[in-house]
């Protein structure tokens, strides 16, 4: 399951304040060989895009202070980051919607399961590799 | 000797009682006490009981109360009480699929990793209980504020595969969104025997992992 994805050595960026799931997800994105940055409100994630940094993958939960998941999400996309993968996670299985209409690529309701994270990563390598070529 | 009737099953309700006690905080005189009942029923009773080589060599530490790491039980039945222990939580819906991801992630670069995790749940939920407490006794009532809150609970709990909890908050952020402050007072005295319950079982569950860990570190160091 994980071995698919080895050796991506991918960037994530993970937008997550709260202790557990920042924990939890750094290790899921540990097991699949991701370079993991944490950014613990929306705008530290928007800010971290606009010093420059890039990203193959965020991982963004909907519900934080300062600025929201759903809001960063947007400004993310609104500064023309188009490419990087965007993921909306929420333990609220109603966010979807609202999710995709600001931008993301996929939700995934939390907990999220090394399976559907695997399956997100193989995805990315494979547009990666489809690039190169 | 043969054996008086019923010894079987005592003797099964011993070892069991055995580890009943490394659960519960003793103090060094009731450790004392049971000690020396357990050799009566040993030496006078049984005596064809079986009793680990280990058995009843307890080294107690000032500081410490309760018992130590792997004396009384044998590392084989210990084992077995761990396992029992994890699935009784699964069958009484404790804890979901969820915690068996945690453990799919631990590995010899973090061997703890789920006590860490749960640690930092059960060090963290108190204080959005209290929180969600507070905020359920202001008024004029803010139930967004208190719908955040229990969001967040809700979300860490699901992390760690606390799956009554979980079922709780959903139970909670219902009666927020119906602006139902009694309901929301209800949901929370539940979370709260919920909490204190799966708090108590994940501490006695890692305090017996605990006691099979310096073995186990022994033996895959050896491979």
């Amino acid at each position: 399951m994980a071995s698919n994805a080895q050796g991506s050595h991918m960037k994530a960026l993970l937008v997550e304040d709260a202790a557990v799931e920042t924990l939890f997800h750094s290790a899921i994105l540990h097991m699949f060989h991701c370079e993991t940055t944490v950014a613990k409100t929306g705008k530290e994630a928007v800010d971290l895009f606009l010093e420059g940094k890039k990203f193959d993958i965020v991982l963004c939960e909907k519900e934080m202070p300062v600025m929201n998941g759903l809001e960063a999400v947007e400004k993310i996309r609104a500064i023309g980051e188009t490419d990087v993968k965007i993921v909306g996670v929420s333990v609220d299985c109603n966010a979807m919607e609202a999710f995709m209409s600001a931008g993301a690529d996929v939700f995934v309701p939390k907990p999220i399961t090394l399976d559907v994270l695997s399956a997100i990563i193989q995805e990315i390598i494979n547009k990666k590799n489809n690039a190169m070529v | 000797m043969p054996d008086t009737p019923g010894a079987p099953l005592l003797r099964r309700r011993l070892v069991t009682d055995m580890v009943d006690w490394n659960m519960v905080l003793l103090t060094r005189r009731e450790l004392s006490i049971r000690i020396k009942i357990l050799h009566v029923i040993n030496n006078i009773l049984f005596p064809s009981i079986y009793m680990p080589s280990s058995s009843l060599h307890v080294s107690l530490q000032p500081s410490q109360f309760s018992l130590p790491a792997c004396t009384i039980m044998d590392y084989s039945t210990l084992r077995r009480q761990i396992t029992f222990m994890k699935k009784s939580f699964f069958d009484q819906g404790y804890l979901d699929e969820q915690f068996n991801q945690l453990e799919e992630l631990q590995d010899e670069s973090s061997p703890n990793f789920v006590e860490e995790v749960v640690a930092l749940f059960l060090k963290d939920s108190p204080r959005l209980l209290t929180n969600i407490e507070h905020t359920i006794g202001k008024y004029p009532q803010d139930f967004h504020r208190l719908d955040s809150l229990v969001h967040q609970l809700k979300g860490s709990g699901s992390s760690i595969g606390a799956v009554r909890m979980k079922n709780e908050c959903s139970v909670f952020k219902a009666h927020c969104n119906d602006k139902n402050l009694e309901g929301c007072r209800r949901s929370l005295q539940r979370m709260k025997r919920e909490h204190a319950t799966l708090k108590q079982k994940l501490e006695s569950y890692f305090q017996l992992l605990r006691q099979v860990a310096p073995r186990e570190h022994a033996v895959n160091s050896r491979k």
